[in-house]
Parts: C-alpha cells; sequence; structure tokens
C-alpha cells in the first residue's frame, strides 16, 4: 500500500508539472499553479477547509460553476451528492446519531464560524444556507486554496464565447481518477467521536470498507476504478468529453441492474411433489461487495412457487455487527461495534461462490396439482435498511427497496410422472 | 395462503433433512430431500463411522421452512420447504467432532441446570446484582444506532466492574440474560461481558437462555430474541461453540426465521451438554477436529469459522490451527480461486490481532500520500 502510495505521489508530481508546463504554454491569462495540496479530504474526522476560491471563477458556489459548466452541472443537480445532506433518509440517520463526524461528509462546506452559522447541542457547527441544499458541490472536489483541481483527462465541458479564454487554470491531479480519490469518503471507520456517554467508540473497525473490498476485487488488479462505473464518459456538445457527474450508483436502475446476475434452474422431482430451486448468486459488473457502504445496506433474494410471493423463500445478504466489551487501542476499555460476519455478495474474484437451492414440496394428492405446469420466480432487491427499520422510520418499499434483478424460470420435468406421460402426442 | 403447519412438524422436517445431510444422503441436485413422509435414515451414532458418500459434489441441508406450492385453487396440505447450500465436496468426510452440529431428533435436550455457587459468595454476586440494577438504562440503544451508545456517564464504570467481576459477575449477568424476553444491544452487550469472563458457566447460562428461546412458539413478538440469540450461537462461545451455517437467514420473514433459528438452538444445546465439562485443551481439540472436518468436506464454513475466530480474543486457543487450516485451504490444489481468495483473507485477520486491523486510508487522519 505504502509503496503504491509513493508511486502515486511521484506520478502525481509529474502531472503537476505537464499541467503547469501546459498551461505555460498556452498562455492563458490563469495564473501559473503550482502544486496539489497532499491531502484533498479530512475525512469525517474533521471539517474540509477548501480556502478561497480560484481567480475568475466567481466563487465557490455550484452557481458559480454551473455558469460555464451547464451540462456538468445539471448532471450534479440530480445526483445523490448533491441532496447528500437533505436527503430524507440520511435526515432521519441524523436525527438518531447527531455526530459532527455526519457533518463532516455530508456537509462538507459547513462553516463554524460565520454569519448564519448554527450549531448542535453537542457543539459541533451545523450547516445552513447552500451547504446545506447543495450537499457535496463541486468545490468539494474540485477547489483547494484558490486552486481548480481535475484529472485533466476530459476535452473540456466548459460553454464560453468563442475566443474567450479559459477563466480558470486546471491542474492535473491523477488522484481524480483513482480509487483513492472516493476513498476520501467512501472508506472509514467507526467514529472516535464521544458518545454523550463517554468514549466508547473504536475506530479500528471499518464502518464502510467500499475502497477496501474494490482493492481485493479483480477490479483492483485490472486497474478499474471506481470512476468508470460510477462517472462513465460522456460524449458533450463540440466535441468535449467528460466524466459524468450523476455520481451513478444504488438509486440508478441500469447501474443496479449490472451489479449482481442471478440464475436458476428449477426441476420436479420424479415424485410429482417436490421442486427443487437451484439459485447462483454471482457477482456482475461491479467493483466491490454487493450492497456496500452503510452497515444498514442489504439485498434479500426472494424465491416462490407461481403466484405465492407472499411466501416467498428469503435470503439475505448484508454484514452482522455485534457489541463487544473490550480494550479500545490507545484507549479505555468499551463496547464496540465489531462485524461478526459479512455475508454479502463479494466482489469478483473473491469470497467464496453463492449457490443456494430451495426445495419446495407439496403434499398435495389430486392429480390436478401434480401435474400442473409450476414456475419459479426469483426477485433480488437492494434495501436501505432492514424492513422493520425502514418502517420504523416512515420509510415505504419505495424508498427502501429497489429491484435489482427478477426472472423466472419454468419447473423441468426430470422424470413425467406417469400421467403426464398419458397425454403426451 | 396461509400456513398451517404447527411448529411440531416444521421441526420433524428440519431434523430429518439435517440428518439426511450429515449422512450424505443429499444429491447435487437435492432429489432426495424435502419429503416429510420419508423414512428417517439411520442415524450414525456419535464417535462411530459414517457411511462413505459417493464422492462428488454434495449439498449441505441449512434449514426448513414451511412454503406450500400454489396450486391455483387446488387443495393442497401443508407442505415443507428445504433450503439446502452447496457446495460441498465429500461429506463422508465429516469427522466425528462435527455430529453435535446435526439435529438428530426434534426433542430439545434437557435443559442445563440451573448454575449455583458457593454461599460464600453470595455476597459478592449480591454486589453485582446491585451493579447490574445501576445499569438498568445503559443497554438502551435504538436499532437505528450505527454505534453502541450507553446513556449516563456511568455506565462505562459500571461495565468495567461487571466486567473484572469474576464468576460472581457472571451470575449476576447470567440471571439477567437468561431472560428470554430480554433483547435489544442489552443482549449482545451482556453476552459480551460473559465471554469475557472465560468461565464455564457462564457458557451454563446461556445454553439455557438458548434452550428458553428453542421452547417458545415463535411469534412475531419473539423474532428479535431469537434473531440475536442466533448470531450469539454462531459465535464461538468459550472455546469450541458451535459456528452458524449462514446467518443471512436472518431476514427471512418470521415464521420462515422461527424454523430455521431452532435448530441452532438444539445444536448450541447438544454442543454444551456433550462439552462444557470437558478441560480447555479437550475442548481446543474439539475444535480443532471439527475445523479439518471442515476443511475437507466444506471449506466455506472452515473459511467463516476462521473468520470468527480471528475476530474473537477468547478464541486465541484456534487461532493456530484456523491459520494451519487456512494454510492448507491456499496450498490446496483442488481449492478453487474463490476458496483460495477467501482463505487469504482470512489469513490476514488471523495474522491481525483482535482490535488492531490496521488503519485504512481514512482512519486516525486524512488521506496521506507521502
Amino acid at each position: 500500500m505504502r509503496r503504491s502510495l509513493a508511486i502515486l505521489c511521484a506520478t502525481t508530481a509529474m502531472f503537476v508539472s505537464a499541467a503547469i508546463g501546459a498551461h505555460s504554454r498556452g498562455g492563458s491569462r490563469s495564473r501559473v499553479l503550482t502544486t496539489a495540496p497532499a491531502v484533498l479530504f479530512q475525512g469525517g474526522d474533521r471539517p474540509l477547509r477548501i480556502g478561497r476560491p480560484a481567480p475568475h471563477t466567481g466563487g465557490n458556489r455550484a452557481e458559480d460553476c454551473a455558469r460555464c459548466h451547464v451540462e456538468i452541472a445539471r448532471e450534479w443537480q440530480e445526483s445523490q451528492h448533491k441532496i447528500a445532506w437533505t436527503d430524507d433518509v440520511f435526515q432521519a440517520a441524523y436525527a438518531i446519531e447527531p455526530m459532527a463526524f455526519c457533518v463532516n461528509c455530508h456537509a462538507p462546506l459547513t462553516s463554524p464560524t460565520g454569519a448564519g452559522a448554527r450549531h448542535s447541542p453537542t457543539g459541533h457547527a451545523l450547516p445552513s444556507g447552500l451547504a446545506a441544499t447543495d450537499g457535496i458541490s463541486c468545490s468539494v472536489c474540485h477547489v483547494r486554496d484558490g486552486v481548480i483541481l481535475s484529472s485533466g483527462n476530459s476535452r473540456g465541458d466548459a460553454v464560453r464565447q468563442p475566443g474567450q479564454p479559459t477563466p480558470h487554470g486546471v491542474l492535473a491531479d491523477p488522484r481524480f481518477s483513482q480509487a483513492t480519490f472516493c476513498a476520501g469518503c467512501h472508506q472509514f471507520n467507526f467514529p472516535a467521536e464521544p458518545s454523550p456517554g463517554g468514549p466508547l467508540y473504536d475506530s479500528h473497525a471499518p464502518m464502510q470498507d467500499t475502497f477496501e473490498e474494490w482493492q481485493r476485487s479483480a477490479f483492483s488488479q485490472q486497474n478499474v476504478h471506481c470512476q468508470e462505473c460510477h462517472m462513465p464518459w460522456r460524449d458533450g456538445a463540440n466535441g468535449t468529453r467528460y466524466r459524468s457527474h450523476r455520481f451513478l450508483g444504488a438509486s440508478d436502475p441500469a447501474l443496479l441492474s449490472q451489479a449482481v446476475r442471478v440464475s436458476a434452474t428449477a426441476t420436479l422431482a420424479s415424485d410429482g411433489r417436490t421442486i427443487n430451486v437451484s439459485a447462483q448468486v454471482v457477482p456482475g459488473r461491479i467493483g466491490h461487495a454487493f450492497p456496500t457502504g452503510d452497515l444498514f445496506r442489504r439485498a434479500e433474494l426472494r424465491v416462490w412457487v407461481d403466484g405465492d410471493e407472499a411466501h416467498a423463500e428469503t435470503l439475505g445478504f448484508a454484514r452482522e455487527f455485534s457489541d463487544r466489551y473490550q480494550r479500545i487501542p490507545n484507549g479505555p476499555a468499551g463496547f464496540v461495534r465489531v462485524q461478526v460476519s459479512d455475508h454479502r455478495v463479494q466482489p469478483p474474484g473473491t469470497g467464496l461462490p453463492d449457490n443456494y437451492s430451495f426445495v419446495f414440496h407439496t403434499t398435495a394428492s389430486n392429480r390436478a396439482s401434480i401435474n400442473a405446469t409450476h414456475t419459479i420466480h426469483w426477485k433480488l432487491e437492494h434495501l436501505l435498511m432492514p424492513t422493520p427499520l425502514a418502517a420504523s422510520q416512515g420509510f415505504g418499499p419505495a424508498v427502501n427497496r429497489r429491484t435489482v434483478t427478477e426472472g423466472s424460470v419454468q419447473v423441468q420435468s426430470n422424470t413425467p410422472p406417469p400421467a403426464q406421460r398419458m397425454h403426451r402426442p | 395462503m396461509t400456513i398451517k403447519n404447527t411448529p411440531k412438524i416444521q421441526r420433524q422436517n428440519t431434523v430429518r433433512t439435517l440428518m439426511l445431510a450429515a449422512l450424505g444422503a443429499v444429491s447435487a441436485s437435492g432429489s432426495a430431500c424435502g419429503r416429510i413422509d420419508q423414512p428417517a435414515p439411520v442415524v450414525t451414532p456419535v464417535g462411530s463411522e459414517r457411511p462413505a458418500s459417493s464422492g462428488g459434489n454434495t449439498t449441505t441441508v441449512l434449514t426448513t421452512t414451511v412454503t406450500p406450492i400454489n396450486t391455483n385453487g387446488v387443495n393442497t396440505l401443508p407442505t415443507t420447504t428445504t433450503t439446502v447450500r452447496t457446495p460441498q465436496r465429500d461429506t463422508a468426510l465429516l469427522a466425528n467432532g462435527d455430529a453435535d452440529f446435526v439435529a438428530m431428533d426434534e426433542a430439545l435436550p434437557a435443559i442445563p441446570p440451573e448454575p449455583t455457587y458457593d454461599p460464600q459468595m453470595r455476597a459478592r454476586v449480591l454486589q453485582m446484582r446491585g451493579v447490574m440494577a445501576m445499569t438498568a438504562n445503559c443497554w438502551e440503544s435504538s436499532p437505528a444506532s450505527r454505534m453502541p451508545h450507553v446513556a449516563d456517564r456511568r455506565c462505562p464504570q459500571w461495565f468495567e466492574q461487571l466486567n473484572n467481576g469474576g464468576v460472581a459477575a457472571v451470575h449476576a449477568i447470567g440471571e439477567r440474560i437468561s431472560d428470554p424476553t430480554s433483547s435489544g444491544a442489552m443482549t449482545s452487550q451482556l453476552t459480551s461481558l460473559l465471554e469475557n469472563s472465560r468461565e464455564l458457566v457462564a457458557a451454563q447460562y446461556l445454553a439455557r437462555r438458548f434452550h428458553r428461546i428453542a421452547s417458545m412458539e415463535p411469534t412475531q413478538a419473539q423474532i428479535l430474541v431469537m434473531t440475536e440469540a442466533y448470531m450469539i450461537a454462531g459465535f464461538e462461545f468459550v472455546t469450541g461453540f458451535p459456528v452458524n451455517d449462514h446467518p443471512a437467514w436472518v431476514m427471512a420473514s418470521p415464521m420462515q426465521l422461527a424454523t430455521k433459528l431452532r435448530p441452532a438452538f438444539i445444536r448450541a444445546l447438544r454442543w454444551w451438554h456433550r462439552n462444557h465439562d470437558l478441560p480447555e485443551e479437550a475442548r481446543r481439540q474439539e475444535g480443532e477436529a471439527r475445523l479439518r472436518a471442515w476443511l475437507t468436506a466444506e471449506p466455506a464454513k472452515a473459511v467463516h469459522a476462521a473468520l470468527v475466530i480471528a475476530g474473537r480474543p477468547e478464541s486465541q486457543l484456534l487461532r493456530t490451527p484456523a491459520r494451519d487450516a487456512m494454510e492448507l485451504i491456499v496450498n490446496n490444489g483442488r481449492s478453487t480461486a474463490n476458496e483460495r481468495n477467501a482463505a487469504r483473507s482470512a489469513l490476514i485477520a488471523l495474522q491481525t490481532p483482535v482490535g488492531q486491523r490496521q488503519p485504512s486510508p481514512r482512519i486516525g487522519g486524512p488521506l496521506q500520500l507521502n
């Protein structure tokens, strides 16, 4: 890890030099940029400080960027990043555990001082105005101390008058194309923040583990980073090419449908009463476990016969946690939430194969039942949280559940019962 | 359509199918299982040789539930659904040590006797009971919480007293945890304190709790309690306790869940009856034998067990055998790529001291690139 970071650092320096050279040669009126900050994100541990806006941009507000970057801004408006703070599900969770840790990532531009500054009863700053409504906006990623950072790979999406020079320079930073960039917010441990009752958290166990899941995956080995799926390339007007800023995730049906593949076979046993279903659940186009992210995320595979969905067999995929009393490293003893099992669909190239068999059996003795043609249906759904928890928070299935994939298979007869053979032409 | 089976019928089905699995009678297609009216196979007594399987892939029966096939208006009698999981390569190689993990009859094993203690300890137990009483409000934690919380600044010191309270604290906690209606964060937290004690009587209290839960009718109200207890049953509670098959079933419907969980409690109780009075070294050997058996027959279960062992300080005795088992999987030419990868992950976990996981990029500070 350290070696790869060192290589990355060296690469960064190389790119930065190239970017500086390019801007100098281009003769734009933008200032010559020097270096990108070594640290881009403070994570949930402390508030993000992006510093002053870049010259000639008008400010750090999303609307300032949107004046020229129309298409990207439109995409961002529809993204989960935009509603990172205002999202109803997040707000429900924050109401239960109102911690600075949450604010630092979900409303990173929150200012503890200045006009309109608000504070929680426990003393941490609360977002107001655009810091709340814009959530993770452009400058959270792209602005540091008057410098605009970008991957340097896109062919510009900005709309400007012909002949008008670029109003600001861009410092190419290769981290923008790499998974480590996303890890800044999507890989973190349980916070070390003290609870009202005392400092009882262990910050050595992952609360969200998406980056490390990716590192274990075949995607990492093939150098396929998060951006390939979550920020796919888009062709804009006038030959521009840029990465999508919708930040596609589980809320995107198309992406979700590619995450996991389910296949099944169903056979009728020779007794005519037993249906054996074999279902295989394998990762699809996904570079991390499924589901990933928040510890409440889960998936359910339901399998049922004919129209009897009410009595479907259900299999869950989730991480399970338990509170254990132990000495916190370099800290006091206390209850620590530890993961005790992980039975999610593991990323490609890892984990054990997920093959499940279900057997449905009837003791119905009449011929009509035995001869009936049965169909096995299955549906894999992504859940934001366990159903009882969702219900307690007022979130119905429309919010909580999204279909990943579904299908059906006709039950094949291994050895047709005598009655069936009689009716064959 | 409603489920009409009585819990008794469900239990019977569970037992039969589990027996089939243990004897290698379930084929890869599962064609031999699921019949409730199938004659019970001969059960090989614990410690004796098992019949050899025909080789090749076999499946392990996890649990059963009740799902009648909808026959569109045709009368359907209560039916059985059996859920099985693959893969399992050679059931015949299951070691004798695995026998406890197969529920061989539907009857609940006897309830472990109520623990007793020396009268001279009474004052100390009463003191610990007092501490337990003080913690009444410490255990509240919303199911929506992502982290454990305490309600009072004094809670940590009470927890510490209970954690250091020795066998007297175990009795005070055990009396509380024997109540099958207790639930919430309290259950796992109190159990954690019991585990930390390393006292054998702690396992006795937990076994009593399992017995009482398994005796209950599976009503909706008991689902949370059962789920938590099932999770605990999945731990290696004091060295050698059974490891769960697959906790994923906790998200099944209440009735399915109840049917699936009961065998886990029965397995745990059977284990307790057979092993509770064995010395620690004997329990270590028993756990090691089981790991070896799983290694051959069900690598997935061996990996799962290794991960559980890696995360539990009280499983120190089994860390070396688990490490050996994972190395065997990694180096075994018959292992699949997925099995090897999973075993490597378990090895990494086993090589990392409990609670000492190395920081990821976000841990302990910002992402540093130099």
